[in-house]
């Protein structure tokens, strides 16, 4: 009987060890959808002053989309905080994420939280690298701003250090849209980015 | 003796090992409920176009996808800002996407600043979305907001085609045309009364 305990917990930690070797770095599902935004949000940043640089109350339009297309990330997309000055805009999305919601997206007018991760410049210029990340929470319809609908974004510099964090929760107007898979929606090699940069991040979005 | 219970551990360790890596999910892979490529029926009438000015016949289109070409297909563009001789707008963005059964397009923009035969019109932001299914089924909406005539502040009721007339320029909110391909939807259109100007802000079409 000592013996046969003594062989199943051999086994388990073998077992255990193949599992961890098999298991890719990455910890976060590749989203094989799309979603897509646009609108403005009042900037809400929970930790000002300590990360300094998005101060609550000013106001932010963006548009951005994302996701995978033929094997490969896909997605532009354009931030601004008016008060900092400060215009990002998406020169590589290099990856593309689920956070929370079915994934991939396969009903009729879906909701969830998707990350889209890459290179950017500030105001033209630089090498800067983004995490943003989208939540669609239903229609918003007439009249009712964008429902509730969620927006973050957090920007690092070329060293990685984390510099800037602004959230919309919800936006004040447009929509955030996640769509149907299509059969477009094949997946690339995971890149692991989002998390790269989560590894990096020490004040992270509030929502998911 | 002692090779056979190597045999046995090595057996078990194995069956173990097999047994975790079966039953842990793993990220995503590419599979897909449908086969691969296409997918639906070709459509040619779904795009979206972030701003168009015509001034005298002819249009200048700034962040436009132009059309699917097919119901699995996927658009998007973006731009920083656009300027010309009746004014700017920033954060544009386009975007049209297929679902297999379905399309949806959206177009967004912020920051919109116009001057047109002497009026001046300003906007926040401004959003539409448009949507169609294989069943002929179609829907959208848009919304504006920060809407501004001569300084004046002016509140969309959020109805399809709310109509402003200021006498050298019309105005129409939320703007939404049916017709038997599809439907079309513009978060703001505006006409000069002497034909000369006709600037269309956020428009997505969706349709056959």
């Amino acid at each position: 009987m000592r013996n046969i305990v003594a062989k199943l917990a051999v086994s388990l930690l073998i077992g255990g060890l193949v599992l961890v070797a098999s298991t890719p770095a990455s910890a976060w599902e590749v989203g094989l959808d799309f979603i897509t935004s646009g609108g403005w949000f009042i900037i809400q940043n929970p930790y000002y002053p300590v990360l300094p640089l998005a101060v609550p109350g000013g106001r932010a339009n963006f548009g951005w989309h994302g996701g995978v297309k033929n094997g490969a990330y896909w997605g532009n997309g354009n931030y601004i905080d008016h008060a900092l000055g400060a215009h990002v805009h998406n020169t590589l999305v290099r990856d593309y994420i689920c956070v929370s919601g079915p994934c991939p997206a396969t009903s009729h007018q879906p909701q969830g939280t998707r990350e889209i991760c890459g290179n950017a410049t500030v105001n033209g210029s630089g090498t800067w690298y983004y995490r943003v990340r989208l939540n669609d929470s239903g229609e918003p319809g007439a009249g009712n701003a964008g429902g509730n609908d969620k927006f973050g974004i957090i920007v690092f510099d070329q060293n990685y250090d984390e510099m800037y964090l602004a959230e919309g929760i919800p936006i004040n107007g447009g929509n955030v849209q996640l769509h149907r898979q299509n059969p477009s929606n094949t997946a690339p090699s995971p890149s692991g980015f989002c998390d790269f940069l989560m590894s990096h991040t020490t004040f992270d979005f509030t929502f998911e | 003796m002692r090779n056979t219970r190597c045999l046995r551990l090595g057996i078990v360790a194995l069956i173990v090992g097999l047994a975790v890596c079966v039953t842990v999910p793993v990220p995503a892979s590419a599979q897909l409920p449908w086969p691969l490529p296409g997918g639906g029926s070709s459509s040619t009438g779904t795009g979206a176009t972030a701003l168009a000015v015509t001034v005298l016949g002819s249009t200048t289109s700034f962040a436009s996808t132009g059309n699917l070409a097919n119901w699995s297909d996927a658009l998007g563009t973006a731009l920083d800002s656009a300027g010309g001789s009746l004014g700017s707008a920033e954060v544009l963005a386009a975007t049209a996407i297929g679902s297999g059964d379905g399309v949806a397009s959206d177009a967004s923009l912020g920051d919109l600043v116009l001057s047109i035969l002497g009026t001046q019109i300003t906007a926040t932001s401004a959003y539409a979305t448009a949507f169609a299914d294989n069943t002929g089924a179609t829907g959208g909406w848009s919304t504006l907001d920060g809407l501004a005539v001569n300084g004046v502040s002016i509140v969309p009721t959020g109805a399809p085609n709310q109509t402003i007339s200021l006498g050298a320029v019309t105005l129409v909110l939320n703007e939404v045309t049916y017709s038997a391909s599809g439907i079309v939807v513009n978060a703001l259109h505006i006409t000069s009364l002497d034909g000369t100007v006709d600037v269309i802000v956020a428009s997505a079409t969706a349709g056959q």
